[in-house]
């Protein structure tokens, strides 16, 4: 396997692990596990509203309805990239990320203000749409600047690291 | 070619925007919305280290807004914790009341404009007043501290990443033919 291939498999599995926390979280509650200390570490990231989040197994999930659609939305543009590759490193992405991102601000002003009312679908759809263009925008990125890194360190394609000189 | 500027100080301007931003009470409410705080501190990084750059160095690459990012983050997350426990070392018990009164006002107005679910105000203010008393012992400082090394970094590194596809990729401008 390539290095370049390497960075795309691991971090789809952190990406895969991180979302997969959220949804485990009240599933182990469900089973009479105590996973506050996991429920307070996803805490840092979001407000937890029980009466905002999904609920499963009759918990609420350790992050919010908007929250785990730009996380699920992020999961899906990072499968994309690894799966289908360079050609999803559009030049429009770009202007792209600022509009979905003007959209989803937008969503979340409007309620705060009181003038409209959001609703699941809008909360789901914003944070969905702004996870995978900010998943198209930063993850050929990511994997590129990883790529680099680890060339500088002499880490060679196949993974293991030869001496050097 | 000049070598690249040194990064720190942009980092460390990153640090302290992420720090301020999560480290004052209010002020970190920003966070909820998608940790915007951490993300911005990640942008201005790059965005200021781009400034740096003259014609005659090399281009920035994404690694630099990675590695930028992470810094930042770091830096952010312990800028925070420190501003925390100052300001609680200086305010303490006075500083929770100023506080929990601001939070009943901000929630009683969200949730009379039907921003917030009936029902949430009592689960925000309990979860709030949680936090508030972990933030005054030892324990509480160094989880929170534990889970913002682990989390700032990676936001911090998400928004330089941000920065750099937003504003980073450009070739340096070629210098002006001489005029002989």
């Amino acid at each position: 396997m390539s290095r370049h291939r390497h960075i795309e498999v691991s971090l789809f599995v952190l990406v895969a692990l991180w979302c997969a926390g959220f949804i485990l979280v009240p599933l182990l509650e469900s089973l009479r596990v105590d996973v506050t200390f996991v429920r307070q570490f996803y805490g840092t990231v979001c407000h937890q509203i029980e009466a905002r989040s999904h609920i499963v197994a009759g918990f609420p999930m350790a992050v919010c309805i908007r929250c785990s659609a730009i996380y699920f939305g992020f999961f899906l543009g990072v499968s994309a990239v690894v799966f289908f590759g360079r050609f999803l490193m559009l030049p429009w992405i770009r202007r792209g990320v600022l509009l979905v991102a003007a959209m989803l601000a937008l969503d979340v002003s409007l309620d705060l203000l009181g003038i409209l009312a959001n609703t699941i679908l809008s909360r789901t759809v914003t944070g969905g749409v702004f996870g995978i263009a900010l998943s198209l925008l930063t993850v050929p990125l990511f994997i590129e600047a990883m790529d680099s890194i680890l060339k500088t360190h002499n880490i060679p394609s196949e993974g293991v690291p030869r001496d050097v000189g | 070619m000049l070598d690249k500027p040194n990064k720190m100080r942009a980092a460390l301007l990153g640090g302290l925007i992420i720090g301020t931003i999560s480290g004052v009470p209010g002020l970190s409410l920003v966070n909820c919305c998608c940790c915007a705080g951490i993300l911005l501190g990640g942008v201005f990084s790059v965005y200021y280290y781009k400034k740096e750059f003259t014609n005659d160095m090399s281009p920035m690459e994404s690694s630099d807004a990675l590695i930028l990012g992470i810094i930042a983050g770091i830096v952010g997350a312990v800028v925070a914790s420190m501003i925390s426990s100052i300001i609680v070392a200086l305010f303490g018990s006075v500083e929770e009341r100023l506080i929990m009164e601001y939070f009943d006002r901000f929630v009683s107005k969200m949730e009379d404009r039907g921003a917030l679910p009936s029902g949430s105000v009592d689960q925000l203010r309990d979860e709030f007043e949680r936090s508030l008393t972990e933030s005054q012992t030892v324990g509480g400082m160094l989880k929170n501290l534990f889970f913002t090394l682990i989390i700032y970094p990676i936001f911090s590194m998400l928004g330089g990443l941000i920065g750099f596809g937003l504003f980073g990729r450009k070739k340096p401008q070629s210098a002006p033919p001489m005029r002989g």
